[in-house]
């Protein structure tokens, strides 16, 4: 009932958008026809031009000297909900109790780069962060060159991110570099027609030890076929390990295009290790997720969500789905309105996050959240967190859904230099 | 008696040619290529500067390289800094948007919007009014100063992104005006190439004005459509890298 309920939002939200759109588009007949046909009552005649070189264009992505930009962001804001009473040891006490968490953090990052000739190119990125809850950490987020061979083969070495999941919401396990940001690395890609293969080598900061071996790196490969209008990426993963129980993991994706909206589906199956029987299970299913990605300009509406069924759980009853809709300046006003509404099918609990954000200063915004947890004492979502937003608090059996509402506060600085 | 009887078939034949509609098909023919490029590359600056009533203009600088005869094209856009490094890429059937934020390739389709203006993803591909649309009518009609053809037509693929349009050919076999329907004959949007730049023995617009007939907002208690304006500079048709035409180029050259 609460999920039909939520779906008619989501669609009187949607169609109320279609229709403020249409209200403010609605023109006359005619529209601006007769102006147009001014231009050709005395337009400058045709002309001849000279072939520039086409080389002109790409200077600006061939030849950069070192350029350093920077930004920084600003959050101040906090947590304000109910949460169960519990001891020292995480054991319930009895009773609720309200959970307030503030926190603010500032955070400088520069950027430099530099891109001597076309076939090289140097960038790195560094954070300094001053946070109330964590040690001044300055931190180098990337550091990496590009190096291309031939305009046929192109390599990237050095720290840098890199992402080969598809997923908005639920991980899952596809993204198979998801710790490259913990590494060096070094990428290989090589186009193939329209589509391409990707190699890849993780090596743990500790390559310079004695201690160091080849089997502590991790391997990935990936392969891109694109036909028509859809998409078919095959990806495979061996992580490093000290011994020869080394985790493997490989994803297939299939991604297309209809009607303007991305569909996507991803299955991920990986090696188990059983310790007991000195047994390695090769790849097995274990996560399968499908979703979709619509956005559109006007009214500037953005609606996406996924489906993940945890094939790990052999009952296949750990199904889960995520549905997130966005509209910015809604009803031509400043605020910008958005809701993610998260379900778990085992056991009927979810939580749903209402939330506004607004410009109110140069370079200030503000955004409130109101998390609500539903289900019943112990089920999922009262005990895990949304897939996508932290919000700690109304963790409570205690309460009736209708109670277990939170309050999430945060104004944002944040400004480009 | 004989000879006027000859001057008067002849009379009637001349003014006969003079009314004949020409092949509609093969003027459509000559209209694709005269600004396509199946021989070579192009490549040329585009300025895009969206005008939308209340909120002003927005200008969006992109180098576009193009080669037609393998239906590949690639866009990069340089202007503003924000958005630097930000990518279209099309090949065949297949096109993505490549944001060097996320480092995501995304799926886009020829008939979405190009960076929310009223240009479309399609009206950088070569024109292809020939295979993609059969002719319904053809009529003469003035157009300021040029004498034009207007061909209606009808999409026969769903392909396309309008599958109705209307079009002015002047004498030259170059598009002046076009006007795109949809399904059900709302008229969309209203295109006007007033002025082309002859480049080898092809034709580019020197600028290309679309009108939304459906977007826009009262002023003054006066409807102002939303605009788009496309200035296209330093055209080239120098051949260019096939690596140019791939996802690993786009993403080297991003930010």
């Amino acid at each position: 009932m609460k999920a039909r309920s939520l779906l008619f939002f989501c669609c009187a939200l949607a169609a109320l958008g279609a229709t403020n759109a249409a209200a403010e588009e609605a023109a006359p007949a005619g529209g601006q026809t007769s102006s147009v046909d001014s231009l050709f009552d005395n337009p400058i005649g045709d002309t001849e031009t000279e072939s520039s070189d086409a080389k002109q264009l790409l200077v600006p992505f061939h030849a950069q000297p070192l350029s350093v930009t920077g930004s920084f962001t600003s959050y101040a804001g906090g947590v304000l909900g109910v949460k169960d009473k519990e001891d020292d040891e995480g054991n319930y006490t009895g009773g609720y109790t309200f959970k307030a968490s503030p926190g603010m953090s500032f955070i400088p990052v520069m950027t430099f780069s530099a891109r001597p000739d076309e076939t090289i190119r140097f960038q790195g990125t560094a954070s300094f962060p001053f946070a109330s809850t964590d040690a001044f950490a300055p931190a180098i987020n990337e550091m990496f060159l590009d190096y291309t061979l031939q305009d046929t083969i192109y390599m990237r070495m050095g720290k840098h991110l890199v992402s080969w999941g598809v997923t908005r919401i639920f991980g899952a396990g596809g993204d198979l570099m998801s710790s490259s940001d913990q590494d060096l690395n070094m990428k290989v890609t090589v186009p193939v027609r329209s589509g391409g293969i990707t190699g890849e080598l993780l090596a743990p900061p500790a390559i310079m030890d004695s201690t160091f071996t080849w089997k502590k790196a991790t391997y990935g490969l990936q392969t891109d076929v694109p036909y028509g209008r859809s998409e078919l990426i095959l990806s495979g993963t061996c992580y490093g390990n000290d011994d020869d129980n080394r985790p493997l993991r490989a994803t297939a994706v299939f991604k297309t295009s209809l009607l303007g909206v991305d569909l996507f589906a991803e299955s991920i199956a990986a090696s188990r290790f059983i310790p007991e029987e000195n047994l390695k299970v090769y790849p097995t299913l274990t996560g399968i997720v499908s979703g979709f990605y619509w956005s559109t300009p006007t009214p500037p509406l953005t609606f996406y969500g996924e489906y993940y069924i945890d094939a790990t759980d052999t009952s296949w009853r750990s199904q889960f789905t995520s549905v997130v809709t966005k509209w910015d300046r809604a009803f031509g006003s400043p605020l910008n309105l958005a809701l993610q509404w998260t379900h778990a099918y085992i056991d009927n609990s979810g939580i749903i996050i209402p939330g506004i954000s607004t410009a109110i200063m140069p370079h200030v915004n503000l955004q409130v959240g109101l998390p609500c947890r539903y289900g019943a004492p112990g089920s999922y979502y009262l005990v895990n967190e949304s897939p996508s937003v932290q919000t700690s608090v109304v963790k409570t059996d205690t309460l009736k859904w209708y109670q277990r509402y939170g309050l999430l506060l945060r104004l944002t600085m944040s400004a480009s230099f | 008696m004989k000879r006027v009887g000859i001057s008067i078939a002849l009379a009637a034949f001349a003014l006969g040619c003079a009314f004949a509609e020409p092949d509609f098909k093969a003027m459509l023919k000559s209209v694709d290529s005269l600004v396509s490029f199946l021989d070579t590359d192009f490549s040329a600056e585009y300025k895009i500067e969206q005008f939308k009533p209340g909120q002003g203009t927005s200008v969006t600088n992109a180098a576009i390289f193009r080669r037609d005869k393998d239906a590949k094209y690639l866009i990069l856009i340089l202007d503003p800094p924000a958005d630097k490094g930000k990518g279209y890429l099309k090949i065949g059937q297949s096109m993505w948007i490549y944001d060097p934020e996320s480092r995501r390739f995304d799926f886009t389709s020829s008939k979405e919007r190009f960076q929310n203006s009223n240009a479309r993803n399609s009206d950088f591909t070569r024109s292809t009014y020939a295979s993609d649309y059969d002719i319904v009518s053809g009529k003469e009609e003035q157009l300021g100063k040029f004498d034009c053809w207007v061909l209606d037509l009808k999409a026969n693929n769903d392909e396309v992104t309008f599958p109705r349009c209307k079009i002015w050919v002047s004498e030259d076999n170059l598009v002046r005006k076009t006007e795109d329907y949809s399904l059900s004959g709302q008229l969309m949007r209203t295109r006007a190439i007033p002025t082309y730049q002859k480049i080898g023995e092809r034709y580019v617009p020197v600028m290309l004005l679309i009108v939304d007939n459906l977007r826009g907002k009262t002023i003054g208690g006066k409807f102002q459509n939303e605009t788009t304006k496309i200035s296209i500079t330093k055209p080239s048709l120098s051949k260019l890298p096939d690596s140019i035409y791939t996802q690993a180029y786009l993403e080297k050259v991003s930010k």
